[in-house]
């Protein structure tokens, strides 16, 4: 097969509007429906320059650049619409992070892919508000911070600070944050405010393997490491009023505590099993895919089923695992503040899943149908008087958490009609990759350790000596930018934007 | 039911702690004694999860005082003179340590067990010609330390600032202290990082390269090119070093009791009952970077260029490293002409001390003067044959702690394991002396080799009823999760993280027995039991004795409780700091373990700056692949990638379309996998 160079690859991609651009089918074989991704200016660079730097590489790449993926998606069995891509885009494995795709579950072709999830299911942004203001917070900081961290637990054994046993586990598999309200972790009103209130119904921990609650039962309850983080973040700025105002949110300055967290081990082993199981079921089922990484199941599939029963239980894991630390926040606001978390009202604003499949109705040629909407890297984000919505946000929309790196501002949009009509109901997740560094710096302290070495007759096999500049674009995504091309085209609208003043790490 | 825990480490705490956790489950009979040899015990207390496995912690010396309210857990200071396994009972000699109400000093306690978890630890193992000298004479013994536990970490300091002072003192020109460090693990390699701040150091290990026991040839090279970040360490632990001490009595004979090791921050300082606050990275103010020394074997007077930036110290101390060599003589070294007029004052047998030194014979041929004589060359299991009675010697086996192969050879050995352990449980084949199989080692020698107590991955021992754990122990025959044809990714070491892990291991497994067999009589347990368990014909005979109570487990919990057990043997993780740089060790991390000529095995490096852009903070990553997938990894410096490579160890994922991307940094590896 012949390589196209970047200028011929170009030739697929055609911007429809300002901030929307479609990949028409022939950019990868087999394409059933064009792709589509939002990016305004600065983004689109971003996209682009990661095609051409994969183009240069050719065949060797190790890796395909995002919008390759999201084209890749659009040839598998059952897609409806367009394979979508939010502006925080960019590669992962198999589907991109930020790809939206919806198959037909009327479609016996039609397939589940656990690299359409990601690895960490049920990873998402859970936002408490409380009646504090920056002025009461400034002088405690540094003791709310340290509550914080000590508060939640570094899951060490298989009793940390919320004890739970392996039949604790089931029950929390099963049923989620129902769970969580049963044993006390959790406000009854917590759940309202919760995608599916807080626990997949399909769940089915019989189909979770051993080996993964092996790996899930001392992660309870626990933060992670890597972009997972919580943030006390301070409102910096309203652009809706009267939606803001719903969430109870009233005015500027105020106190809230975000939670990023997601499944942890045991999500990742969860992935991993079903991506082994697939892989055999594909050559029963004669599936033909474009990469390897996109392995899959017919929905109807007992690999399918065993697959979203497992899913189901690992985002009901990650719901619970929001909620313990939910209840742990509120303790160390508590303890710090010397009142009641009830009196600091400190309820959940909104809770997010940003890498899941769920079923959902939508409109697809102008009649309802039921999809398997996979969102990986991509927020839900209903429109007004949708009838999922809760009471309280049935006039705004659904609240849409976007966490931007760890450290940088982060939103709360609303979702919108368009959203619904274009993109399945979806919007951004958060900032793309973030990487700013000062590279000259880097280049040279590099260098010079590696001829240090090489010096002393010590030679080091470097992979590749070559730094991130040089292999990749420039690939900070900044988060207002994504924010602001989601408003733009329409996908969701700006509501609050929230700057950080303390950051724990588990 | 009496539970008994033999020794105060990290193994043994934990041990406790765990058991503790779950005194919901235990009937009010239940009485849990810890024997430990001195009054501070040590426990690992977590400040940071790095991952699911990787967890760093640090080590804090506690009192008995936690349990104090329980009535029914009891910490006894204590050294263990004998276990009778025969008839179910520990003989104690009481210590002085501690206030112990009943008993007094001297005393020689009997107590009984239902069931015991030996967590006695390692004793130094300490060179043939050393002990020798340490024997020949007793300044020679006062001069030559072995670093092991807190007080023998105290009386160096005390002896390193007698000498200081003593040199200070002196008229004409002072010079600074002399000390040789021998060995090449973690403790020397500490040693060897903050002493030259106050002293000449003469480094002699018997390996190529520095770090042995953690790295290969290669991991070492990269770790002492990299530029440190962590200056304050250095500084701290100096500090710490030269901080006044409380006088210690002189020992005439060597001990026979230690303390628990030392773990990873023993520098530090202001370890007793007093809790650190931890410093984020962000915190640490960066001063300088530059390389800890040059690896130029032999060079003596070499200059250091860290030593010589550090302007606030104005040190021109020097660190001289002797590659491949050991010490073939220690001769006491008196220059009585030389005597300074100092030292006549004194009017003592120490006089002569001040100035006289250690001359040291290297296997080289060097000859090297030194004040004071480090040894700190590696441990063996503490828990020797002569501990225990006829019975005890006869069932419990002591094998040997092998390094871990490579990738290819190990099923076969592992297989072995599994052969030895079932021929071990089966009477016939067993017969009398613990001498009749290869890997047995009966006699506890001067010169002993590193072996343990033989347990399977629930930390049990051959004999019933009795566990160990930490590193006194040697599991074997554990299996892999992940399926036979992948190669473990777990080895013991002797590790504080691993202690812990143990510590916790056996107490769960300690906790499923008892709440198994307790509500059954033997007989019956024997009928219900599969063949390979019926095999215990001295299981009978230790049947526990009470009749039993009604409640109790049903299987199906006790599976589960099984099924619970957390995966830590799966996956060998270790998170530490040598000379100031973050190291994080996982899974079959050395380059021996790769090398066996396998065209499946490929071996992935990346050197590149950290996160923060700051050009001292930089990143070394090496990842393993077998066949595509992760077998290793090896993090320098701080990545934030422990718990991505942790997922990917333990997903077994096929990675190998990554390629050099799974570690140059051109790929958010977390997110690509999220």
């Amino acid at each position: 097969m012949r390589f196209r160079d970047y200028e011929e690859e170009k030739k697929y991609i055609r911007k429809v509007s300002e901030t929307r651009y479609e990949i028409e089918k022939g950019f990868v074989p087999n394409m059933r429906v064009d792709g589509a991704f939002y990016v305004n200016e600065s983004l689109e660079e971003l996209v682009f320059e990661e095609l051409r730097v994969a183009c240069g590489r050719g065949s060797a790449g190790s890796f395909l650049p995002a919008v390759k993926q999201v084209a890749n998606v659009a040839s598998l069995p059952g897609i409806v619409g367009y394979s979508l891509a939010m502006p925080d885009l960019h590669s992962g494995y198999g589907f991109a992070i930020g790809n939206v795709a919806a198959f037909r579950t009327d479609d016996p072709e039609a397939v589940v892919s656990p690299g359409g999830v990601g690895f960490d299911i049920n990873c998402g942004v859970r936002l408490l508000r409380t009646n504090l203001f920056e002025n009461d917070l400034q002088p405690v900081r540094e003791q709310v911070a340290q509550a914080l961290f000590d508060h939640l637990p570094v899951g060490v054994g298989s009793r940390g600070i919320i004890p739970t046993t392996s039949r604790d586990l089931e029950e929390a598999l099963a049923s989620g944050m129902d769970w969580s309200l049963r044993e006390g972790y959790s406000w009854a009103e917590d759940k309202e405010h919760c995608e599916e209130y807080g626990r997949m119904l399909r769940a089915n921990p019989e189909k979770v393997s051993a080996r993964a609650k092996k790996r899930g039962l001392p992660q309870l309850g626990t933060l992670g490491a890597g972009n997972h983080y919580a943030e006390i973040q301070i409102v910096d700025e309203i652009f809706d009023q009267a939606a803001a105002k719903k969430m109870g949110i009233e005015e500027l300055c105020q106190v809230v505590v975000m939670i990023h967290s997601g499944s942890r081990g045991l999500g990742h082993q969860v992935a991993t099993d079903a991506l082994v199981e697939m892989e055999r079921a594909m050559n029963r089922d004669r599936i033909q895919v474009n990469d390897r990484q996109l392995a899959c199941a017919r929905i109807n599939s007992r690999e399918g089923q065993d697959y979203i029963a497992a899913m189901a239980a690992a985002a009901n894991f990650a719901w619970v695992n929001r909620s313990s630390m939910t209840f742990l926040a509120r303790q160390a606001f508590a303890k710090t503040f010397n009142s009641s978390p009830d009196d600091l009202d400190m309820h959940v604003v909104y809770d997010v899943s940003h890498n899941i499949a769920k079923f959902e109705e939508h409109l697809v040629d102008g009649r309802p149908v039921e999809l398997l909407v996979h969102r990986k890297g991509a927020t839900r984000a209903f429109p007004p008087y949708h009838p999922l919505m809760p009471i309280s946000y049935q006039e705004t929309g659904q609240p849409v958490l976007v966490g931007g790196t760890m450290g940088t501002c982060s939103y709360v949009l609303t979702g919108t009609e368009r959203a619904m009509a274009e993109t399945f109901g979806s919007t951004c997740h958060g900032a793309g990759r973030a990487r700013s560094r000062n590279e000259s710096r880097r280049k040279l302290d590099y260098h010079q350790v590696l001829e240090n070495l090489e010096r002393k007759g010590i030679s080091i096999r470097v992979a590749s000596p070559k730094l991130v500049s040089e292999e990749a674009p420039e690939s900070y995504k900044d988060v207002t930018e994504v924010v602001n091309t989601c408003h733009a085209a329409g996908i969701s609208c700006k509501c609050v934007k929230l700057r950080p003043v303390a950051v724990i790490k588990g | 039911m009496q539970v008994l825990i033999l020794g105060g480490g990290i193994a043994g705490v934990t041990c406790l702690e765990t058991l503790v956790a779950y005194a919901n489950d235990f009937t009010t009979d239940t009485h849990i004694t810890l024997v430990s040899a001195t009054s501070a015990l040590r426990r690992a207390v977590p400040y940071g999860q790095r991952g699911r496995h990787i967890a760093a912690y640090r080590l804090e010396e506690t009192c008995s005082d936690p349990w104090e309210a329980l009535p029914w857990v009891d910490v006894l200071i204590g050294v263990v003179e004998q276990v009778r396994v025969a008839e179910r009972c520990v003989y104690v000699r009481v210590g002085d340590g501690a206030p112990q109400g009943r008993h007094s000093a001297g005393d020689v306690l009997q107590l009984r067990f239902d069931y015991l978890c030996i967590c006695m630890g390692a004793v130094p193992r300490i060179p043939k010609v050393v002990h020798q000298a340490c024997a020949s004479s007793r300044v020679l013994n006062e001069r030559i330390l072995t670093l092991r536990d807190t007080d023998s970490a105290d009386r160096f300091r005390k002896l390193l600032q007698d000498l200081v002072a003593r040199r200070q003192r002196r008229r004409g020109r002072p010079s600074e202290p002399r000390v040789m460090i021998l060995g090449n693990g973690g403790i020397a390699m500490e040693l060897a990082y903050v002493l030259p701040e106050v002293a000449h150091v003469d480094w002699v290990i018997r390996d190529a390269h520095i770090g042995h026991t953690f790295f290969d040839a290669a991991l070492s090279n990269v770790l002492w090119s990299l530029p440190t970040a962590r200056r304050p360490r250095r500084r701290q632990a100096t500090a710490w070093l030269l901080a006044p001490t409380r006088s210690l009595a002189v020992e005439s004979s060597p001990r026979r009791v230690l303390g628990a090791g030392l773990g990873p921050d023993w520098m530090q300082g202001g370890r007793r009952d007093q809790k650190q606050t931890v410093l984020e990275p962000a915190q640490i103010r960066v001063v300088h970077g530059h390389q800890h020394w040059d690896q130029t074997s032999s060079v003596p007077d070499a200059d250091l260029p860290n030593t010589n930036s550090d302007a606030e110290q104005g040190s021109t101390k020097r660190l001289c490293l002797h590659q491949c060599c050991t010490v073939t003589s220690i001769a006491w070294d008196a220059p009585g002409s030389t005597t300074s007029d100092d030292a006549a004052v004194d009017a003592s047998s120490q006089a002569s001390l001040t100035d006289a030194c250690l001359r040291v014979t290297l296997s080289d041929g060097g000859v090297v003067f030194t004040d004071v004589l480090l040894c700190a060359t590696g441990v063996r299991g503490a828990a020797v044959p002569s501990y225990f009675d006829a019975e005890g010697q006869r069932l419990l086996r002591w094998v040997h702690l092998d390094p871990p192969l490579p990738f290819g050879t190990h099923c076969r050995r592992r297989c072995d394991g599994v052969d030895d352990a079932n021929s071990a449980s089966d009477p016939g084949e067993h017969g009398g002396s613990p001498g009749a199989s290869g890997t047995v080692v009966a006699a506890d020698t001067e010169d002993a080799e590193d072996t343990g107590i033989a347990v399977d991955e629930h930390l049990r021992t051959h004999a019933r009823y009795i566990f160990a754990a930490g590193d006194c122990c040697v599991v074997q025959g554990a299996s892999s999760l992940a399926g036979d044809e992948t190669p473990r990714l777990w080895f013991q070491m002797r590790l504080w993280s691993q202690a812990r892990m143990m510590g916790a291991r056996a107490a769960r497994s300690i906790v499923r027995d008892l709440l198994v067999s307790r509500p059954r009589t033997w007989a019956r347990a024997l009928k219900e039991q599969g063949p390979s368990e019926a095999g215990h014909p001295e299981a009978a005979v230790l049947a526990p004795p009470q009749p039993a109570p009604p409640a109790s487990l049903s299987r199906d919990e006790v599976a589960q409780m099984e099924a619970a057990e957390p995966l830590d043997m799966e996956l060998f993780c270790h998170v530490t700091e040598f000379c100031g740089i973050k190291v994080v060790l996982m899974g079959r991390y050395r380059l021996e373990c790769a090398q066996s000529n396998n065209p499946e095995v490929q071996v992935l490096e990346s050197l590149r700056p950290g996160e923060d852009g700051n050009p001292t903070s930089l990143q070394y990553i090496r990842v393993i692949l077998c066949k595509n997938r992760l077998m290793g990894a090896v993090l320098l410096g701080e990545t934030d990638l422990e718990e991505v490579y942790e997922h990917l160890l333990l997903n077994q994922l096929d990675v190998g379309f990554l390629g050099s991307a799974l570690v140059d940094g051109s790929l958010d590896l977390a997110d690509y996998f999220d």
